[in-house]
């Protein structure tokens, strides 16, 4: 196990920041690297500071604890600290050393430290290629049935947060997809399928292989061959429709 | 009651045929000058038969009542049910008089010309009884049914106000007690103030009036109980402004109208913003009208879609079942503001 780990506390609530410093600094062998109030500083202290073990509030304003995670590249170790139980099993699909419940006492903070801190331990010792979260966390993300209010994506250090109002279309990118929207375009690691079931399903369509579109950008259909059509949105750009493509608009008109 | 009701209405069953029986014997009496006795005789038997199996048919109607058939069904039934009736009374009452009256010739040639005149009263007897019955049967579930419906909206009540104390969002507990648990470290006399005002802050949702009628300012009270819980977690994230206009605060509005207005513009606004969000309240006095308008400033880029529109939706609800009108709630959205309006008439308590 490692002498000293090095820690990061993202709530944005001042007093639960206070509560989780307070509580850490009387235990030995743990550095308080930073706090941080939202996703976006968190981000960015994550970065910068690499820290072993963040402590991560899941209800926050723009940037939650989830969507946090989604946008990591490098993952520390992670206890999430939140007052809401409905979010425990996909905490835990995410790999997550810990659930505290808020209030939470200090034994229960402690002990989960000592997880985290054995975890680490056993990472350092080479087994770093099975990085807790990674392969969970996307399989998680895959399986999830909620339907997305906003789309998050990092380009370097910059984080966009895309609503999905204001998507024209997706397009399918090999491994990825790329997202055309009114905040430019932005290339995201995820499958058309995981998008064509979290999209809302009254808005975007599968029109195309390659296509997804928000329908309320189609200015007009035209038959191109036989059995294919194009949509031209009200931006100029055209997509190709598939005949399967055109009967499911087709039931949305 | 219903007890006294069913004496009463065996009383009242006796009475009609002691009464139906006098005017029987005055008839043979009086207008065919038959003896005193044989007329008491005659009176009393015909009577007296058809009142016992009359109070047989009580149980007759009511069973065909429980089966609601068709109306042909319910005539063949009520058809064959005088036969049956008639011909039992007439063989009966003919058996008894020819037995007691053997001797008399004149009576019982008598006997046997009104035979006629006794069978169609007799169906006159049986249609009137039944009509009563059936009268006296759906005049007692009507009585019933509006028991029923009085503990239905009994239930519909206690189903509303256990909703109302029940609204307390979970997490808003949880949070509040995590901030209280930091505050025992941190600053305890304020931790102190928070679990008394958390306290009031329950105590009011737990002890609801049976009325569901509270008056703005314990309304107002209340919300700021829970805003001075929310600031203490948000700090400058959350600001409130109000503005009561004179003599609105004794005004009397449906209890617990407020809170899950001003809940929704914490959940909508402050949780979903790191800048200030601005609350506020306004009470004014419109002719015979309480205008209430709750607003909030909100991030058009937090991409929070304004929930489900259930807490809204309850409200109308409210207001349409205690004021009969849906038009008492308007919502009003800007780019960045959301506004609630509502209108509550006076009240009458």
């Amino acid at each position: 196990m490692p002498d000293r780990i090095r820690v990061l506390i993202v709530d944005d609530e001042s007093l639960a920041r206070d509560l989780v410093r307070k509580y850490l600094e009387d235990i030995p062998g743990v550095e308080i690297t930073g706090e941080c109030e939202n996703g976006f500083d968190a981000l960015k202290s994550v970065q910068e500071l690499k820290p072993d073990l963040v402590f991560l509030d899941i209800q926050m304003p723009k940037l939650d604890g989830f969507e946090l995670l989604e946008v990591l590249t490098e993952k520390p170790e992670i206890i999430f600290t939140t007052a809401f139980d409905q979010y425990a099993i996909r905490a835990f699909e995410m790999n997550a050393v810990d659930y505290l419940l808020k209030p939470f006492s200090k034994d229960r903070l402690k002990q989960a430290v000592e997880k985290a801190k054995q975890r680490i331990g056993t990472a350092s010792a080479g087994a770093k290629d099975v990085s807790p979260g990674t392969p969970a966390l996307l399989k998680h993300l895959e399986d999830s049935k909620q339907i997305l209010e906003r789309v998050i994506t990092r380009l370097g250090s910059k984080i966009t947060v895309t609503l999905v109002d204001k998507i024209r279309y997706i397009e399918s990118a090999d491994d990825y997809v790329m997202i055309h929207s009114e905040t430019g375009d932005h290339l995201k690691e995820k499958t058309m399928k995981y998008f064509e079931e979290h999209l809302p399903g009254d808005q975007f369509i599968r029109i195309h292989r390659k296509y997804i579109v928000n329908i309320t950008q189609i200015k007009s259909l035209e038959l191109y061959s036989k059995d294919s059509y194009l949509a031209f949105l009200k931006t100029g750009e055209k997509l190709n429709v598939s005949a399967e493509g055109y009967r499911r608009l087709r039931e949305k008109f | 009651m219903a007890k006294i009701l069913k004496n009463h209405l065996e009383v009242v069953y006796i009475i009609l045929w002691v009464a139906l029986a006098v005017i029987h014997f005055s008839i043979l009496y009086f207008g065919y000058g038959l003896s005193g006795l044989v007329s008491f005789g005659d009176s009393l038997v015909f009577n007296a038969l058809f009142a016992v199996l009359g109070s047989g048919l009580w149980f007759m109607v009511r069973f065909s009542n429980l089966q609601t058939k068709k109306l042909s069904e319910l005539a063949f039934y009520h058809l064959s049910g005088a036969t049956v009736t008639i011909l039992a009374w007439m063989l009966l009452s003919n058996f008894i008089l020819r037995n007691i009256f053997s001797g008399n010739e004149t009576y019982l040639i008598f006997l046997k010309v009104t035979t006629l005149m006794r069978v169609i009263s007799g169906i006159m007897f049986y249609a009137l009884l039944v009509t009563g019955y059936y009268l006296l049967i759906n005049f007692r579930e009507l009585k019933e049914k509006n028991q029923r419906e009085a503990k239905l909206t009994g239930l519909l009540k206690e189903a509303e106000l256990s909703m109302l104390r029940s609204q307390i969002r979970p997490h808003f507990l949880f949070n509040s007690l995590n901030s209280i648990s930091a505050l025992t470290m941190t600053d305890p006399a304020k931790a102190q103030e928070m679990v008394i005002k958390l306290s009031e802050f329950m105590r009011y949702t737990l002890n609801l009036p049976d009325s569901m009628i509270s008056t703005l300012e314990k309304e107002l009270h209340h919300v700021e109980l829970y805003l001075d819980i929310e600031k203490v977690r948000f700090g400058e994230r959350l600001a409130f402004e109000k503005e009561i206009a004179e003599g609105a605060m004794e005004w009397y509005v449906p209890v617990m109208l407020l809170q899950p207005l001003i809940e929704n513009s914490v959940k909508y606004g402050v949780y979903e913003s790191s800048a200030t969000t601005k609350i506020e309240l306004t009470a004014q006095l419109k002719d015979s009208i309480l205008e209430i308008r709750i607003g909030n400033t909100y991030d058009p880029e937090s991409g929070v879609k304004k929930g489900t529109g259930t807490g809204l939706a309850n409200i109308r609800a409210r207001l349409l079942n205690l004021y009969g009108t849906a038009s008492l709630m308007r919502i009003s959205q800007s780019q960045n503001y959301f506004e609630v309006i509502l209108s509550i008439p006076k009240h009458a308590r």
